[in-house]
């Protein structure tokens, strides 16, 4: 089998720009909503309770207006990422106290293992988020193509 | 400086290697070597190589939960910290930690 590279989990189908939204509720909502559709979960409520559990444990924002929300959850059915940029700076506990613009929710399925080819992308790309012109290409991104470009630096 | 480290968050997805490409970003902009291990759900990735603990300066656990192998860092100077702390401010860390070494 071929490794699976960064492309293979960026998907566009649940990457979007220009999104509405005030409130962390929100912007969950419309990325949980991009996950349904696109075949990533198999619930929002069950999905959602479970995102907002593991915000229960620490701030998922990670400073310059970027968040990463996730969890494992019984109602996903594929590894995956949403990304998300949205017009309104939305406000969320962040490590530097300031609101976020672009969210990033992991879908991750329960009981995963060290065996899961695509849980070692999210960590790629998790790492990926790490880098300060990864961060500031996200911010300034204006098309999901120009996101997706963002992960290649 | 030669620097090793561990790097684990609650969840294991995300800040784990969010901290440890903070990390080794703020390392190597001050010239340093640095080896980061991951803990996260995915299991161990990186492990650390025996020779680079062995030449290290200082060893970094930045983690929320506990981490395995602490042990291996027995006589190094060891700096514990949460993962926020490393992904807010990588740089004041990493002086901090210049600072720790040089007053050894």
């Amino acid at each position: 089998m071929e490794p699976l590279s960064l492309d293979d989990i960026l998907d566009k189908n649940v990457m979007a720009v220009g999104l509405p939204g005030s409130t962390k509720a929100d912007a969950i909502d419309a990325l949980s909503r991009k996950l349904l559709d696109a075949g990533y979960i198999t619930e929002i409520p069950g999905f959602e309770k479970d995102i907002f559990y593991r915000e229960t444990l620490g701030k998922t924002g990670i400073g310059n207006y970027v968040a990463i929300p996730h969890g494992q959850s019984s109602y996903v059915k594929r590894n995956g990422i949403a990304i998300g940029k949205f017009k309104n700076e939305i406000p969320w506990e962040s490590i530097d106290e300031k609101g976020v613009y672009v969210v990033c929710l992991f879908s991750v399925q329960d009981g995963d293992n060290g065996g899961n080819e695509h849980l070692r992308m999210l960590a790629a790309l998790a790492t990926k988020l790490g880098k300060d012109k990864v961060i500031n290409a996200l911010l300034a991104a204006g098309t999901v193509d120009e996101m997706v470009q963002a992960f290649d630096l | 400086m030669n620097i090793v480290g561990i790097s684990a968050c609650a969840a294991g997805i995300a800040h784990t290697y969010i901290a440890k490409e903070k990390l080794v970003e703020a390392a190597e902009a001050d010239g340093h070597t640095i080896h980061i291990e991951t803990q996260g759900t995915v299991g161990t990735e990186d492990e650390l190589d025996p020779a680079d603990i062995a030449k290290a300066d200082v060893a970094i656990i930045a983690a929320d939960i506990s981490v395995s192998g602490k042990d291996r860092f027995k006589g190094i100077k060891t700096i514990e910290i949460p993962t926020e702390l490393v992904i807010r401010s990588p740089h004041k860390l990493m002086k901090k930690i210049e600072e720790i070494v040089e007053s050894k």
